[in-house]
C-alpha cells in the first residue's frame, strides 16, 4: 500500500500578542502501484455511472444522447477487470440499466462489459430530472457491497426540476461518506449550484462538458482516475489545543475545497476531516488557520498536530507550531506556501464575486473583481485560469488587472470560469 | 513490536503514535532534546500523562522545558552554566569545560537564531572543539595557537554536519559563534590562549577581581567603533549592533578566528555569550558584577552571573564558563572530577601580580571590509 506523509510549511514565529497560526500541510501518498491498481486485499472497487436520460437529452437531433451512450460505453471499457459496476438511467426516478435488477452490481470482465454496452447502446431519453432519486439509487448499490472503494460518475444536462430542493439535499446527506461522486453538467442548461453541492458533500469534482463531443474523453479520464484509487478512506486527524478555534481548514490544491464544516469529533480536542479515496501516488495541499490562546514571548506551543488516518489507523503526524518572539525579523517573515494559497483563495473569491456582480448587472464591481482575478492569476502563473478569464473580459494589462467586460460572452465560457475558479496551481516549491 | 507508551504507559499498538495519548513513539518528532518527566504541564498544570513524548502538552500544547534549557557542569575548578533566558523559546547556546592535569579547556558557542538548527550547530561545534583541545593537552601539544586553529576547524566541520532545512523553509546554514580557551600553568605563570569567531567573549579575572576582556567582538557595533565611525554608545544603540561578522557555518564569510594570548599571574578565565555581557558591556561593569556575584564555590559564581542576566531581563540565552587558575589546581593536579573547588579565592596568593594592567596580546585582524 501507499505510504503517506504530511509536511508542514509555516512561519512558526508569532509577534507578541498574536493568536493566529497559519500553515500549509502537504499530504503525499507515494509508493503506490501507479495507474490502474488492484484495490487492497479484502476490498472491492465499485463504480456506478448515472446517465441523464431525460427528454432534453434528445435535443440537437439526438446528438447529446448519442454522445452519452458512447461516453458510457467508453467508461465501461475503461473499468479494470474485477471492478464491480452498475449503470443507472436517471429521469424522474432512477432505473437500473445494467445489471437490470435494482441495487445489483456486475463484476467487470469481457462478457459483462459487452452485455452492459449492449444495453447502453439501446437506451433512449424520455422523462424528467430528479437527481436526488439518482443518488439514492446509487447509495442502494454501494450499500450492497461492504468494505469497498466507491465512486460514482453523475451526468446531467438539466436542472433538478422533477423534485424539491429539499429532496435533493436529503439524498446528498444520505450519501455523504458512502461514496465519492464526480458530477458533470453537459451543455449550459444545468445548475452549477446543484452539482457543486453534490460534489462538495461527496468529496468529488464538478465540471462542465461544454459540447457532447468532449464527453467520451471526460468519462474515460474520470473512470481511469477512479481505477487508480487504492486507499479507500483517508482522513486528516487534527488535534488542536484547549481553548483554540479552527478558523478554517481547506484543501487548496489541486482545487479549493473548504473542509471546516466536515469535522467529525474523535475525542476531546481531536477531529477528523474526511479526504476520501487516494491514488497510490498523489499529493494534496491543505491550508489551516487556527486561533490559539496567546503565549508569552519565548513560549513555544503546538498549534496543531496533523495526523492522517487510513481506514482509521493513525499515520505519522506533522506539527504546526507557534513560537512567540519579539524579534521582528522572525515574526514578519512571510511563508511562501501560505502566501501563495492565500492568493489562490483570493483569486477564486474574486472570480465568484465578479461573476455574481456581472449577473446582477453591476458592471463596475464586476470589472474591478475580474480585473483583480486576472492580476492574481497572472502573478501566480494560473495560465488556465487566465485563459478562462480572457473569454469573459478583454485584458488590457494583466499586471495591473486592467480589464473591460466583454459584451458578448458564451454561456459555456461563463460557466466554465465559474466551476473551474477553484482550481489552483501549486506553489513552486524550493526555487 | 509490543511496547508501552513512555508518555502514558498505555499498551502501544506498534504504530508511530500512541493511540491513548498521541505521543510520538518512534522518535520521528524532534524529541532528541526532550525530557521525560512526571511534572505537570508548566503552563496549564495538566497531569504529566497528558504530555506527549515530544514534550508538548496534550491539553494546551505548551512545549515543556527541555534539559538544555538549563545545564550545569561542575568539574571542580572548571564549571559551565547555560540557561535559555526569559525571551527565547529554546537555548541555542552551549558550553563545555574540561581539565587535563593543571590545564583547562573552556568552550562556549552561541547558535545564530536566524539560521536552521542553530542549537545543534552550537552543540556540535562545542563538542568537537572541546575534543580537539583536550586531545592537544593530553598529547602534550605545546603550540596552543595551532591547537586553537585545529579546534576552530573541527568546530566548523561539525557545524557543517548539522542538517539544513529543506528548500524554501531554509533560513540559512546552521551557524554559531565560537569562543574557546586553553590554559596551562607553568613556572612563568598562567598561559591563556583564546580563539573566537563572533561576539561571544573571553575575559581574564586577576586576583584582585579586575576583569579584562581578551576578545574583540566580531560585530557590527565593534567595527563601527574600531573604524571611528561611531562612539560605543551610538553603535550599541543601533539595531544592527549585534549583527556578527564572523561565525561558524557553511555560509561563513571569514573563518579566520581571532586569537588572543595572555600570560600572567594567578586568576580566572571567564567565557560567556552575549546573554551575559549585554548587561555588563564594559570591563568596569563586568568587574563590578563579578565582585557582586561571588559565592562559596566557582559554580556559585557562574550560577550567580547567569542569575544576574535573568534578573536583568534574560533577553537572550546566557552561558558562563569559568576556569579557576588562582593557584590551587597546580597543587592538586589529581583533584579533577572528584573534588569540589578547593579553597581557592583570590586572597590565597596576594603578592603575585607581575603585570596587572598590561593589555594582553590581541590579534587585530585586518581582513575586515
Amino acid at each position: 500500500m501507499a505510504d503517506f506523509k504530511a509536511e508542514v510549511f509555516q512561519n512558526e514565529y508569532l509577534h507578541e500578542g498574536a493568536d493566529v497560526v497559519d500553515a500549509v500541510v502537504t499530504v503525499t501518498a507515494s509508493g503506490g502501484s501507479g495507474g490502474a491498481a488492484a484495490p487492497p486485499a479484502g476490498q472491492e472497487r465499485v463504480e456506478v455511472i448515472v446517465i441523464d436520460c431525460s427528454g432534453s437529452m434528445n435535443e440537437d437531433g439526438g446528438l447529446k444522447m448519442r454522445a452519452a451512450r458512447e461516453a458510457t460505453m467508453a467508461a465501461i471499457d475503461t473499468l479494470s477487470d474485477g471492478t464491480l459496476f452498475a449503470i443507472v438511467a436517471g429521469v424522474d426516478g432512477a432505473y437500473a440499466l445494467y445489471p437490470q435488477e435494482a441495487g445489483a452490481v456486475a463484476r467487470a470482465d469481457g462478457q459483462t462489459r459487452e452485455a452492459a454496452k449492449g444495453v447502453v447502446s439501446r437506451v433512449r431519453a424520455k422523462g424528467g430530472t430528479a437527481i436526488g432519486t439518482w443518488l439514492t439509487a446509487a447509495a442502494g448499490i454501494f450499500n450492497g457491497v461492504p468494505n469497498s472503494i466507491n465512486h460514482c460518475i453523475l451526468l446531467t444536462d438539466g436542472k433538478n426540476q422533477s423534485e424539491s430542493d429539499r429532496a435533493l439535499n436529503n439524498a446528498i446527506a444520505q450519501c455523504s461518506g458512502l461514496f465519492q461522486c464526480d458530477a458533470r453538467g453537459l451543455g449550459t442548461d444545468w445548475n452549477i449550484d446543484e452539482l457543486r453541492r453534490i460534489a462538495n458533500a461527496l468529496l468529488g469534482t464538478v465540471d462542465i462538458i461544454p459540447s457532447p463531443a468532449d464527453m467520451e474523453a471526460e468519462f474515460r479520464a474520470l473512470t481511469q482516475a477512479a481505477m487508480g484509487k487504492e486507499v479507500g478512506s483517508v482522513s486528516l486527524r487534527l488535534w488542536t489545543p484547549q481553548g483554540s478555534q479552527v478558523e478554517f481548514i481547506k484543501q487548496v490544491a489541486p482545487n479549493i475545497d473548504d473542509l471546516t464544516s466536515k469535522a467529525m469529533p474523535v475525542k476531546a480536542l481531536t477531529n477528523d476531516y474526511p479526504l476520501g479515496a487516494w491514488a497510490g501516488d498523489e499529493s494534496r495541499d491543505y491550508h489551516l488557520r487556527i486561533r490559539i490562546p496567546v503565549g508569552n514571548v519565548g513560549d513555544e506551543r503546538l498549534g496543531a498536530r496533523v495526523m492522517l488516518t487510513i481506514d482509521d489507523v493513525e499515520q505519522p503526524s506533522a506539527l504546526v507550531r507557534a513560537i512567540w518572539t519579539n524579534d521582528e525579523a522572525l515574526s514578519t517573515r512571510i511563508n511562501r506556501e501560505v502566501a501563495h494559497y492565500t492568493g489562490q483563495a483570493e483569486l477564486a473569491d474574486a472570480i465568484a464575486e465578479g461573476l455574481a456582480a456581472r449577473d446582477s448587472g453591476d458592471g463596475a464591481t464586476a470589472t474591478v473583481k475580474l480585473g483583480r482575478a486576472v492580476q492574481l492569476a497572472h502573478e501566480a502563473g494560473n495560465g488556465d485560469t487566465v485563459k478562462l478569464l480572457e473569454k469573459v473580459v478583454e485584458v488590457d494589462d494583466p499586471k495591473s488587472g486592467t480589464v473591460r467586460l466583454k459584451k458578448k460572452v458564451d454561456d459555456a465560457d461563463t460557466m466554465a470560469l465559474d466551476v473551474r475558479s477553484t482550481r489552483t496551481v501549486r506553489v513552486n516549491k524550493g526555487s | 513490536m509490543a511496547q508501552v507508551c513512555p508518555a502514558c504507559a498505555e499498551p502501544a499498538s506498534g504504530g508511530e503514535w500512541c493511540e491513548a495519548c498521541g505521543a510520538d513513539l518512534d522518535g520521528t518528532a524532534d524529541s532528541a532534546l526532550s525530557t521525560a518527566s512526571s511534572d505537570p504541564c508548566v503552563s496549564c498544570a495538566a497531569p504529566s500523562t497528558d504530555i506527549a513524548a515530544d514534550g508538548y502538552c496534550g491539553s494546551c500544547g505548551h512545549k515543556q522545558p527541555e534539559a538544555r534549557d538549563h545545564l550545569e557542569d561542575d568539574q571542580g575548578w572548571t564549571v559551565v552554566v547555560t540557561d535559555r533566558g526569559k525571551r527565547h523559546h529554546r537555548n541555542e547556546d552551549h558550553g563545555a569545560v574540561a581539565q587535563v592535569g593543571t590545564s583547562s579547556v573552556l568552550v562556549v558557542c552561541d547558535g545564530v537564531s536566524s539560521t536552521d538548527n542553530p542549537e545543534q550547530a552550537s552543540f556540535q561545534a562545542t563538542t568537537a572543539a572541546t575534543g580537539v583541545l583536550v586531545a592537544a593537552l593530553e598529547n602534550g601539544e605545546s603550540d596552543h595557537v595551532a591547537a586553537m586553529q585545529a579546534a576552530v576547524a573541527a568546530g566548523q566541520a561539525a557545524a557543517l554536519e548539522v542538517p539544513v532545512a529543506k528548500g524554501a523553509s531554509s533560513k540559512g546554514s546552521p551557524s554559531c559563534t565560537f569562543v574557546a580557551s586553553i590554559t596551562s600553568v607553568s613556572e612563568s605563570g598562567v598561559d591563556v590562549t583564546i580563539g573566537w569567531l563572533g561576539d561571544s567573549r573571553a575575559y581574564w579575572i586577576d586576583e584582585q577581581g579586575e576583569v579584562t576582556q581578551l576578545t574583540i567582538d566580531h560585530s557590527w557595533a565593534r567595527e563601527q567603533v574600531a573604524d571611528g565611525l561611531m562612539t560605543a554608545e551610538e553603535a550599541n544603540a543601533d539595531r544592527r549592533a549585534h549583527t556578527i561578522t564572523r561565525w561558524l557555518g557553511d555560509d561563513a564569510l571569514d573563518l579566520e578566528p581571532g586569537i588572543a594570548t595572555h600570560t600572567g599571574g594567578a586568576g580566572f578565565v571567564l567565557l560567556c555569550s552575549d546573554g551575559l555581557w549585554n548587561y555588563a558591556d564594559t570591563d568596569e561593569a563586568m568587574t563590578a558584577q563579578v565582585a557582586a556575584h561571588q559565592g562559596d564555590t566557582l559554580l556559585a559564581l557562574a550560577q550567580n552571573l547567569v542569575g544576574f542576566a535573568l534578573e536583568s531581563g534574560g533577553h537572550d540565552n546566557t552561558t558562563v564558563a569559568l576556569a579557576d587558575h588562582s593557584g590551587n589546581p597546580a597543587a592538586h593536579p589529581e583533584s579533577e572530577e572528584t573534588q569540589p573547588d578547593p579553597e581557592s579565592e583570590p586572597d590565597s596568593d596576594p603578592e603575585q601580580d607581575p603585570d596587572p594592567e598590561q593589555d594582553p596580546e590581541r590579534e587585530q585582524d585586518g581582513a575586515r571590509g
